[in-house]
């Protein structure tokens, strides 16, 4: 067995532990990122790429969704076109008037909250987007919303890292966390020990089983997400777009079970069309389903009925980080010295990596972040059972 | 949603497909057999009427099988994609007149065949440059597509085309092989009972050789040359480890290349009906795992023909029987004679096995060559036609920590376009294994999900019929 020490240990590299080692190679720490697979192999790798604002509920949430989305504009100068970022704006669909009534209320609460947003009338919607029917009512419009290719994203900032400084190790699970007297000491996998006072759960929907090796109880979900892509095509869609129902969907599981869940649609630059996407407890099944695939197909047809003839050539399906409330879990742990979280995000991981990767990097060096840690910590959860 | 139900599905009207469905239907069950083309056979057989195979006289037989099924036994899809299939088992289809239709089975027969597997050299992509399969196809059809052919790759299956194709008039300028003759020759046991193989293999050399072509072994292609389409196919002889050997280049213009380096199973349902698969590379790669009587992993579903070890149709005709007869035998409507039936044809599957490893071996180049020649290759070598990956994006990809096929299909998106991975995918693991100095088969196939062939969106949110 192989002895070897390090910093800082960031456990998972999708997009979350790519953010953080990126942000934390800014401030001259070097951390080791263990990969159990290949970089972007869960839900990173297998996500749309929409950073959508108008879907954040307002307050704590949508304020930290704006803090995120500020820094992609400097992510994309750092990292380059190729992580595909795009600030096309996004539309928010509306179908009957209850949506229109309760979607009214919640841009009040965002713009509020201090998002750019506005109701805008469904003639207004299809000048915008030309293959929108006229069965949407209205739509809410954010310039805000943006879109990023999500694995070259979690690539570009892993690339970046390991330029200053930061060490991959992929292809080695960890399968051991040795702690003495409340505190990390190392991380195990099946080849090496590895000498750290600091570990990173940034495992995504496997945060539970990292949690445990640390004796950390950690309450996340895997939420399966069915998407369908289909073939490449020149622009047809110019905006990052989601149904209204499909935001109150997933504040309410009901709901979701209902069938009643809206979409999700982006042409990624690529040409491709992803659709999305089911919520569905399922367990660790990555598999699609017959029933999930059809019934994203069915909810997107009556509204871009021009679509119909468009080849679908793929279909997968990603394990979202679910939380009770909603919110990540990010920053220290207060049973276990050294132990951080940073997981937790559901379908939010790509919009959000940027603000987790700066405050836990702020964190770990020692500074104050800038957004804070406090209303994100795993403690929240026992507060609330306490309570 | 309701499906319509039937008591054994057979997915593929290949040699195995039909076997088996003849068996079934002679015994009165309901069966469904589904096919993509409009006409049975598998590509193999399927226009088999110009009889040059030496599997003829199996074809004939079951062709009249077929005909004197009890039609209301029997039900035949063809032209019918399948989409998916999902445990029970149910399956997905779209026929090809539209809709999507969603079929419950108590039973189900993975026969889904082979297609033919490619090694990328510097100008494989160019106009000109097509599979072996696809020559053969157009040659049945009666259809010489030009006047001039290079035939080159691996494997015995080349002298095969390059008699069909001097058959049909047709001239062989040369007959590259990478396998050297001494793997191309089958152990003498092997030859036992083999007869009609022999002379047929022998008449083709014949006819080869006497029409004035090249054959050479030992020798790859290096180059498909044109500007805009193939003009000439640049030849070299290579050592035993798979270093082409500089001064032995030979130019040979030539208006069509047909290319191929052996056979891969289409294990693609098999895996996303979650059968569990083996890899044995001189049985074709990644297969699907079955007992004796074909029943694989998965409670209900068989695997039948080629998905179990590439050897040709007449392993293909003998395991559709094979299988049929092993289900009725559960079923518990076979006879005693059926039952030793079941213990001749488990025999001399065997047998039609080890024929499978020999004609797959040569095409199997040992580890090290194939890190030899990969390492040889230009950087700028295209993997993936559909999304233009070149073998750099793969180094790259490589060198920037990704370890897995998987890792690099997602940073780089090869294998991620219309044809969905269909040509290029068996590369990239390839390549990989071969840059990583892993062994062929160290990575599991990639994963699969329906659908299985592209669907309109329309098809897949409408309703079935």
């Amino acid at each position: 067995m192989n002895e070897t020490a390090a910093d800082v240990a960031i456990v998972g590299a999708g997009v979350i532990g790519a953010a953080i080692a990126f942000y934390l190679t800014r401030r001259g720490i070097r951390p080791l990122v263990i990969e159990k697979e290949d970089p972007a192999a869960g839900s990173s790798g297998a996500c749309d790429g929409l950073v959508f604002l108008q879907s954040k509920k307002p307050g704590l949430h949508l304020e930290l969704a704006i803090e995120s989305r500020r820094r992609f504009e400097e992510l994309a100068q750092v990292l380059g076109p190729e992580i595909e970022f795009r600030p096309s704006g996004g539309l928010c669909l509306i179908e009957n008037e209850d949506e229109l009534a309760a979607l009214g209320r919640s841009i009040a609460a965002q713009r509020a909250g201090g998002l750019p947003v506005e109701l805008i009338a469904g003639e207004e919607v299809r000048r915008l987007e030309p293959l929108v029917s006229e069965r949407i009512l209205a739509a809410g419009f954010s310039p805000l919303d943006a879109q990023v290719n999500p694995y070259a994203l979690t690539f570009a900032l892993l690339r970046a890292a390991r330029a200053g400084g930061a060490r991959l190790l992929g292809g080695e699970p960890v399968v051991g966390i040795e702690t003495a007297a409340g505190r990390v000491r190392a991380v195990r996998t099946p080849r090496r020990r590895i000498a750290v006072p600091i570990v990173v759960n940034a495992a995504g929907a496997h945060a539970p089983e990292i949690g445990r090796l640390a004796g950390v109880e950690v309450p996340i979900t895997p939420r399966r997400g069915q998407l369908l892509v289909t073939a490449a095509r020149p622009p047809l869609l110019r905006h990052g777009l989601i149904s209204a129902r499909y935001i109150a969907a997933k504040f309410n599981p009901e709901l979701a079970r209902s069938g009643e869940m809206g979409f999700s649609l982006e042409q990624a630059e690529s040409g491709n069309l992803l659709i999305g996407s089911t919520r569905e407890f399922a367990g660790y099944d990555r598999r699609t389903s017959f029933e999930g695939i059809r019934a994203v197909a069915r909810r997107v047809l009556p509204v871009f009925p021009a679509l119909a003839s468009l080849p679908v050539i793929r279909t997968f399906a990603g394990l979202r980080p679910y939380t009770p409330d909603g919110l990540p879990i990010l920053g220290p742990v207060a049973s276990m010295e050294g132990f951080l979280m940073a997981a937790g995000h559901e379908g939010d991981g790509i919009a959000l990596s940027a603000i987790t990767g700066e405050m836990l990097a702020a964190h770990i060096a020692g500074d104050s972040p800038r957004f804070p840690l406090e209303p994100f910590r795993l403690e929240r959860f026992s507060t609330a059972e306490a309570a | 949603m309701a499906a319509e139900r039937f008591e054994i599905a057979i997915a593929g009207g290949g040699p195995a497909g039909i076997a088996c469905a003849a068996v079934l239907a002679q015994a009165g069950v309901p069966g469904l057999l589904i096919d993509e083309h409009p006409r049975l056979g598998g590509p193999g057989l399927r226009d088999a009427a110009g009889a040059f195979s030496p599997f003829a006289p199996a074809w004939a037989r079951t062709v009249r099988a077929i005909r004197s099924l009890k039609k209301e036994a029997l039900t035949v899809l063809p032209r019918t994609g399948l989409i998916g299939i999902e445990p029970g088992p149910r399956l997905l289809l779209a026929p090809e007149e539209g809709g999507l239709r969603e079929i419950a089975c108590r039973r189900l027969v993975i026969a889904t065949g082979a297609r033919e597997r490619f090694l990328p050299f510097p100008g494989w992509t160019l106009p000109g440059v097509i599979a072996t399969g696809a020559v053969q196809m157009l040659l049945k059809q009666g259809i010489l597509p030009a006047a001039d052919f290079v035939v080159g790759g691996a494997g015995p299956f080349l002298l095969a085309v390059a008699a069909d194709i001097v058959r049909r008039g047709g001239r062989v300028r040369a007959l590259a092989n990478e396998s050297r003759l001494a793997d191309l020759l089958p152990p003498p046991g092997l030859l036992a009972g083999q007869g009609v193989k022999i002379l047929d293999g022998l008449l083709r050399t014949l006819r080869v050789l006497v029409s004035g072509t090249r054959i050479a072994h030992g020798t790859r292609l290096l180059e498909a040359r044109g500007a805009g389409r193939l003009q000439a196919v640049v030849t070299a002889r290579v050592d035993k480890s798979g270093r082409h050997l500089p001064g032995t280049e030979r130019v040979v213009p030539a208006a069509l290349l047909a290319m191929g380096f052996g056979f891969t199973a289409n294990i693609e349902p098999a895996q996303l009906a979650g059968c569990p698969l083996f890899f044995e590379d001189t049985l074709g790669g990644w297969l699907v795992q079955t007992d004796e009587s074909l029943r694989t992993g998965v409670e209900g579903i068989y695997a039948a023909g080629e998905v179990t070890g590439v050897g040709g149709a007449e392993k293909s005709l003998l395991e559709g029987r094979l299988a049929g007869l092993a289900i009725l035998e559960e079923m518990g409507r076979l006879d005693a004679a059926g039952r030793g039936e079941i213990t001749r044809l488990q025999r001399k599957r065997k047998a039609l096995l080890s024929f499978g490893r020999w004609f797959n071996r040569p095409s199997r180049f040992a580890a090290a060559c194939r890190t030899n020649w990969f390492a040889s290759l230009p950087d700028e070598l295209t993997i993936c036609r559909c999304e233009e990956v070149r073998l750099r994006d793969i180094r790259r990809t490589l060198a920037a920590g990704c370890r897995t096929p998987a890792g690099i299909k997602k940073a780089t998106r090869c294998g991620m376009g219309v044809c969905q991975g269909n040509t290029c995918k068996g590369i990239l693991q390839e390549v990989v294994a071969a840059l990583t100095g892993g062994p062929p088969g160290g990575f599991p196939p990639p994963s699969v999900r329906a659908p299985l062939r592209p669907v309109d969106l329309g098809l897949l949110g409408g309703d079935t019929v």
